[in-house]
């Protein structure tokens, strides 16, 4: 095989951030299906596009898979307490920035924009707040024979 | 079609649509999806094994071994099987309705 592409090398590093379990079950084949498709495209702007389409892919399915895992996660007490925390953390942090955003939103638009980017900024927070904190959690489990093996 | 089941979300009524005639590896299944689907719905790895994973906890379908070994090959189980038939026969009947609702002349 030939010296793997950096976006690949990349591409399977970030293969990190998905949880343990997902990861073992099916990272392999999610890495040998992308490296199939890559393969399947020769024209530079399509390859271009598709990697966009990956990348993109990649960020919404890492924050479902741990959403999804969110379940098996309460069962642990300990975890149940560190998402409470995240979450309350949130909220405060929310609240907390609610006066000079909103004072921002009607300053430069008027009420209801700057509401609709207080209600975006919230939504996109909250989006990434879990999987962000698994993923760090994530980082320190990282299985690298798979995907080196791939890449060989 | 019995009441009590649910219909898959599209992703995953293609998968199936897909495997019904032999074992496919996830490449496989994509490119038979697109064109299954005549190019409207492209898959991507996320999305397609995340409908996968869904459908394997749900029995629909079943991984096989084949002489690939870097590949994992899926195929429809009894039970991702008869669930297939039932959709295709809700399809049929209310393909069959709308058809005769947008008839002309057809009364309400």
């Amino acid at each position: 095989m030939n010296k793997p592409d950096k976006r690949i090398a990349l591409y399977t590093h970030l293969f990190s951030l998905y949880p343990k379990a997902y990861r073992e079950q099916f990272g392999d084949q999610i890495l040998q299906t992308t490296l199939d498709m890559l393969d399947g495209v020769t024209d530079r702007k399509e390859r271009q596009r598709l990697w966009v389409r990956l990348a993109l892919d990649m960020q919404m399915n890492i924050g479902r898979q741990h959403l999804k895992n969110a379940g098996e996660y309460m069962k642990n007490i300990n975890q149940r307490l560190l998402a409470s925390a995240l979450w309350g953390i949130i909220a405060a942090l929310a609240w907390l920035a609610f006066p000079h955003v909103r004072a921002i939103g009607t300053t430069w638009m008027n009420t209801a924009g700057g509401l609709r980017v207080i209600g975006l900024l919230l939504f996109v927070l909250a989006f990434i707040a879990i999987p962000s904190v698994m993923a760090v959690l994530a980082l320190f489990d990282r299985p690298k024979t798979i995907y080196q093996k791939l890449l060989n | 079609m019995k009441r009590t089941m649910k219909l898959l979300p599209q992703i995953s009524f293609s998968i199936l649509v897909a495997l019904s005639l032999k074992p496919r590896h996830g490449y496989e299944i994509m490119q038979q999806v697109e064109q299954d689907s005549e190019g409207r719905i492209k898959l991507v790895p996320g999305a397609l094994y995340s409908a996968i994973k869904n459908l394997l906890d749900a029995d629909l379908i079943e991984e096989v071994a084949q002489s690939d070994e870097r590949r994992r090959y899926y195929e429809l189980s009894d039970k991702g099987r008869r669930q297939l038939n039932a959709e295709l026969e809700y399809f049929e009947a209310t393909l069959s309705l709308a058809k005769q609702r947008l008839a002309p002349g057809a009364q309400a």
